[in-house]
């Protein structure tokens, strides 16, 4: 028998100094990432430098929150067992309006029904006590 | 062109070996090419080599490897680039036999990635973790490069399904392949979905076995038992950036890879008379196809339709049966294919009078792309 999703925790993200205002800001219900003080690039992944310019002044900025879907997938097979009562689970890669391409979910809706080009918006969800992370739901 | 050739190949049993290790098919390998090639042990002046999954000493496996066979090499090191390694370090070998730091360099992988404990399923990303959101594996990335194929350009599930057939047909004609009974696209369609869009059947196998290359200068090529195969052009392209890279699905570092490829062989697509392209998933080889060149953008869905890639079509692809089919070497065999199509030492499997060999390779989460031209040396 596999373990069941009770039995294995939800993995967590590892919050660090370089990270931490961005999982601070989750919690608040706001998206925020790191906009280059040299460049103006807004950046994901998260990094210590601007991959652009090699900036090192950054702020934290307020994000829309708006996006679009990049691609879209859906998970059946099961790779760890904290997702096993999950699947199917969809797994999309979400372009905001600002640039970034995030790993995200799209949830809310039947996973397979989500399509390249759909509108979405963030949610937070809390996988740990007060930890959150983003993920998206159509665009009402 | 570059003044180096392929002299030896060898590769070990493949599939499921139960007792194997990373080091005993590596070994196994390297004995098989060295008889292969007709040199002595002491001719071998290089060692590369790839540590795979499984082999306990990691970075350190050139050390650990040169110790098992006595090697005391003028250049050796050990690189990890997924599938992009075989081809990374036998272009490495060009580089040091053409600047005169070795003579003869043997190339050489060994992993237990079957039985041995391997784990393709962790996830990627450094920081924050794509487990963060269940993104788990090899097969999702590819999973998100065939829905956004599929969406921009309306390539379909069934397409993706010609690759697998085709490369399951090869492998039926290839003593050394693993899974050797035919498919039907209806098998494909029938599989269970792993990451949707992908099917079982689009996917890799997992295995056991190790495969060695030895590449020496030209001169030296023309003693050997076998005809020496050319490696008259190549080319690396590399993008270390996944979702900060725009192009990150699209993979344009592969084209450029392609295209130096070529202009060092002095070649285009038109000339190549069979290609060995990384499979590890089937979307992988429409991509292949699009920035080599045999289609447009956008058009490898259509152009594996009708058996166009099967052996007897336009172009033969995957002839050996490739990752999907013949046994996952992470492109390793992919060379070996080649270099047996170039050799006209294929049985079954040859392409009638082939003299362009197309090899590519593609590692870690679509970063690391190579590409190798080979050719007959005389």
């Amino acid at each position: 028998m596999n373990a069941t999703p009770d039995q294995v925790a939800r993995p967590q993200p590892v919050i660090n100094d370089m990270n931490a205002p961005h999982y601070r800001a989750l919690a608040v219900g706001e998206l925020r990432l790191q906009r280059c003080g040299q460049c103006g690039l807004v950046r994901y992944p998260i990094a210590s430098i601007c991959p652009n310019c090699l900036g090192r002044e950054s702020v934290w900025e307020v994000l829309s929150g708006r996006g679009a879907v990049y691609s879209t997938g859906v998970f059946h097979q099961v790779y760890n067992a904290a997702f096993a009562g999950q699947v199917p689970y969809n797994v999309s890669i979400v372009e905001l309006e600002e640039g970034p391409r995030l790993m995200t979910n799209v949830v809310g809706v039947d996973p397979a029904s989500v399509k390249v080009g759909d509108a979405v918006r963030v949610v937070f969800t809390e996988i740990g006590e007060g930890t959150y992370i983003p993920q998206f739901v159509p665009a009402a | 062109m570059t003044g180096a050739a392929i002299v030896g190949i060898g590769a070990s049993p493949q599939g499921k070996l139960p007792g194997s290790s990373a080091l005993s098919l590596a070994v196994d390998a390297f004995t098989a090419a060295l008889a292969d090639s007709g040199l002595s042990k002491h001719e071998v002046d290089g060692l590369l080599t790839f540590p795979g999954t499984t082999s306990p000493e990691g970075p350190l496996n050139y050390l650990r490897l040169g110790e098992e066979l006595g090697l005391d090499p003028r250049i050796t090191g050990s690189m990890s680039m997924g599938g992009g390694t075989a081809g990374a370090l036998i272009q490495t070998a060009v580089a040091a036999i053409e600047a005169g730091q070795a003579a003869t360099v043997a190339c050489v992988f060994g992993d237990a990635a079957r039985t041995g404990g391997s784990r393709f399923s962790r996830a990627s990303g450094w920081g924050d973790t794509w487990d963060l959101w269940g993104m788990y594996g090899a097969a999702a990335n590819s999973a998100l490069v065939a829905s956004r194929h599929m969406a921009v350009h309306g390539t379909t599930s069934e397409q993706l399904a010609e690759v697998a057939v085709a490369c399951r047909y090869h492998a039926s004609l290839n003593p050394r392949a693993v899974m050797r009974t035919p498919i039907t696209i209806a098998d494909h369609q029938a599989s269970r979905w792993i990451v949707e869009p992908l099917h079982l059947l689009d996917c890799c196998l997992i295995s056991d076995g190790g495969v060695c290359v030895i590449v020496t200068s030209l001169d030296r090529a023309k003693d050997g038992p076998h005809p020496a195969v050319r490696i008259a052009g190549m080319g690396q392209a590399y993008t270390n950036r996944t979702l900060g890279n725009p192009d990150w699905l699209t993979m344009p570092h592969q084209k450029v890879a392609l295209d130096a490829a070529y202009r060092g062989a002095g070649v285009g697509a038109r000339d190549v008379d069979v290609a060995q392209l990384y499979d590890n998933f089937t979307i992988s080889v429409l991509l292949w196809l699009e920035h080599g060149g045999f289609c447009g953008p956008g058009e490898g869905g259509s152009f594996v339709e009708g058996g166009r890639i099967r052996l007897g079509g336009e172009l033969p692809v995957n002839t050996g049966g490739g990752n999907l089919s013949e046994s996952y070497m992470e492109g390793w065999l992919h060379v070996v294919e080649g270099v047996q199509q170039i050799r006209g030492e294929a049985d079954q499997r040859q392409v009638p009078g082939a003299e362009v060999c197309l090899v590519t390779g593609r590692g870690m989460s679509l970063n690391c792309a190579n590409a190798m031209i080979l050719t007959p040396a005389a």
